[in-house]
């Protein structure tokens, strides 16, 4: 496991910004989501030992986050939603003096922080003062002085923020290369879901400090939803009597296209579709079984937390 | 294989230690802030133009303090140092310089410090210091600092040795070097051995003096994220303190003989203070007395404190203290000694304590 967390509680004054949270992650690449306010910075920084636990223990690979917290940092990398910029300094400098905080030596740090930078893509412009980079750079130096000590885990909060397209699409494959590749469990935390999908194997999902769903993606999106979902050109009224006749339920999502459900029988929708479509002489343009997306799956978690609480805010876009 | 072709790869080597990643911290301030000001490059070249006044004087006070060099055919330097000390002292100098020497370097080191060291120390801090942590601040880098196996305490000591640095180059640096001049005319080793002590006093008053200024200074940077707002703080405290402190001391006599001069007075200066506990760090009172008591056995005159009866502030206390010790014959410790050592420790505990909650509250929130 690479963190253990046994009923963390962190209270700031009256307000629970993580509360009673029990969990066993293993290695990986996992998606930290929640809404704003949800404790997914708070978890980071108290993982890291930035911030002190009111209650519970929380370890991390092994090591105990109240009384361990220097040894976690020295295995655990962790790059910030924010810029961390130190005037005057040239990227790669940036990179090498990370190392060097961390302990490595000067020249060892050095010739990490060039194979660094090689590695996220960060060729030529590693001379010029990072002020001077775009939000693409800045987070890729970001990724190389969270990379730089060799660390076991990396927690990147927003890694794709601010990025172009092509920005983001590079740096969702470096993510993926750092767990599949060169084997560091990665601990993504941001509101983009697509972003997670792409590039984890599981997803936290946090709402008002607790846990709601921590499990596989693709477990999760398993879908236990009979229900297809057809587009179609012809005769709309024909093909809805062919459906009703078969006894099946239907929903109109959009003009021609139905989410179509077994009724109280549990026909064979498949069939039902095909039969209904043949008899009404429409042309099928697509048929597909309805799957959970990880929006689904987000706002149903979020919404059960809502249903017996105020509601929460949720601030995610899901842009996939 | 080229170079961009390696990639990442795991590195699994012995980490360095605690002071390491503090001088980390220092190493790369320093060279940031020397590439960013030109003022700073100049002064730290214009603390050395004290040398050319005072490395001549502790040449001829050492030339004429060596029984072996004939005064009679003494050169220019010779007559600087007959000038300097009177002829009687020299005499004196010259009869026992074991004695005589260091308490004539301590005072000079002093004064050293007290004339120009000190003002140089001020407008260093006020150009290096603001930035340190303002723009840590304002950059956001103190998640850098603290997600990384760093504690509060690697990072001060990180931040004061950038300023340490700075002050200790155009104080302490050049007062090693006169040290080292004022050995190389030196009667005998004999001479080297007595006096040195004054080494160890120099690195002592130096950090006396440039700790609690830049913690003090570090706080003012830690409160904002724009460092003119540090600057002038900074300013303020500094004139201000040297303003009240000019104000106390030139205060009218009470008529009745006794000054009107608070003996607190020196505590509204920072840097008053800093070179009462300097010249405590050089046992100033204690060195003065017992030369004062010697020359008053020879016989001898005491021109040489003639000389620097108008000194006044910390220097001119201690010679005063001096001559009322040897006046009663009672040892006289100095009363501002304590205040001062005092004060310094407790403005350098403060400042650390608000230093460490400013610094940490970004990183725990």
């Amino acid at each position: 496991m690479i963190l253990q967390l046994e009923n963390v509680t962190k209270l700031y004054g009256g307000f629970k910004a993580l509360d009673d949270l029990t969990v066993s992650i293993r290695p990986g690449a996992i998606g930290l989501l929640g809404p704003n306010g949800a404790g997914k910075s708070t978890l980071i920084k108290a993982l890291l030992g930035l911030v002190r636990l009111t209650h519970g223990q929380a370890t991390v690979l092994g090591h105990d986050a109240r009384t361990e917290s220097r040894q976690i940092r020295e295995i655990v990398g962790y790059m910030p939603e924010d810029d961390c910029t130190i005037p005057g300094m040239k990227g790669v400098e940036a990179v090498a003096y990370a190392g060097e905080l961390a302990g490595l030596p000067k020249q060892i740090s050095l010739r990490r922080a060039h194979e660094i930078l090689d590695f996220v893509s960060l060729y030529e412009e590693r001379y010029r003062e990072v002020q001077t980079y775009s939000t693409g750079m800045r987070q890729k130096v970001k990724l190389a002085q969270s990379l730089i000590h060799s660390p076991k885990l990396v927690f990147l909060d927003e890694p794709a923020n601010g990025l172009d397209p092509v920005g983001r699409e590079r740096m969702l494959a470096l993510i993926r290369t750092l767990y599949q590749k060169k084997g560091i469990s990665v601990i993504v935390s941001t509101h983009i879901l697509g972003d997670i999908e792409e590039c984890c194997d599981a997803v936290l999902i946090l709402g008002r400090g607790r846990l709601l769903v921590y499990d596989e993606i693709a477990t999760l999106r398993q879908s236990t939803d009979p229900s297809y979902q057809v587009r179609f050109d012809g005769d709309a009224a024909a093909f809805r009597a062919g459906l009703e006749s078969r006894g099946c339920q239907f929903e109109v999502i959009k003009d021609r296209h139905w989410r179509v459900s077994p009724g109280d029988a549990g026909q064979d929708v498949p069939r039902c579709i095909l039969e209904a479509a043949r008899d009404a002489r429409i042309a099928l343009r697509s048929m597909d079984a309805s799957r959970n997306t990880l929006e689904e799956i987000f706002l149903q978690a979020v919404q059960s937390t809502s249903r017996s609480a105020t509601p929460l805010e949720t601030s995610f876009t899901g842009d996939r | 294989m080229p170079i961009a072709e390696l990639g990442y790869r795991a590195w699994e080597g012995d980490r360095r230690g605690w002071l390491a990643r503090s001088l980390t911290i220092s190493r790369y301030g320093i060279r940031v802030t020397q590439q960013n000001s030109k003022l700073l490059r100049r002064l730290l070249w214009l603390a050395w133009v004290p040398l050319v006044y005072f490395a001549p004087v502790f040449f001829a006070i050492g030339w004429v303090a060596n029984p072996e060099n004939d005064l009679a055919n003494a050169g220019w330097l010779g007559m600087i140092g007959v000038e300097l000390l009177g002829e009687e002292m020299v005499e004196a100098v010259r009869a026992r310089p074991e004695v005589l020497l260091p308490p004539i370097w301590s005072t000079a080191f002093v004064l050293f410090f007290a004339w120009i060291q000190s003002w140089l120390a001020m407008l260093v801090v006020t150009i290096v210091g603001p930035r340190l942590i303002s723009w840590d601040l304002r950059g956001k880098a103190f998640l850098l600092y603290f997600s990384k196996p760093i504690s509060f305490w690697q990072y001060l000591v990180g931040k004061l040795g950038i300023i340490q640095y700075f002050v200790l180059r155009i104080s302490l640096f050049p007062a090693l070097v006169l040290y080292a001049i004022s050995i190389l005319l030196a009667p005998n080793l004999t001479t080297l051995a007595k006096t040195a002590p004054i080494m160890l006093q120099i690195v002592i008053a130096s950090l006396l003096v440039t700790i609690p200024v830049s913690v003090v200074m570090l706080v003012l940077s830690s409160l904002s994220k724009d460092a003119r707002f540090a600057t002038f703080g900074w300013i303020f405290i500094w004139i201000f303190g040297e303003v009240t402190y000019g104000a106390l001391s030139f205060a009218p006599d009470m008529g009745n003989g006794a000054s009107a001069v608070p003996q607190w007075a020196f505590l509204t200066s920072i840097r008053e203070t800093a070179i009462v506990a300097t010249s405590s760090a050089f046992d100033l009172t204690d060195r003065l007395a017992n030369m004062m008591s010697f020359l008053r056995d020879l016989g001898v005159q005491e021109q040489f404190f003639r000389n620097l009866s108008d000194v006044g502030g910390a220097v001119g206390n201690n010679i005063d203290l001096a001559q009322s010790s040897v006046t009663t014959g009672t040892a006289v410790s100095n009363p501002q000694t304590p205040w001062a050592l005092g004060y310094l420790a407790a403005v350098t505990i403060i400042a650390t304590i608000v230093l460490r909650r400013r610094v940490q509250k970004p990183v725990s929130i």
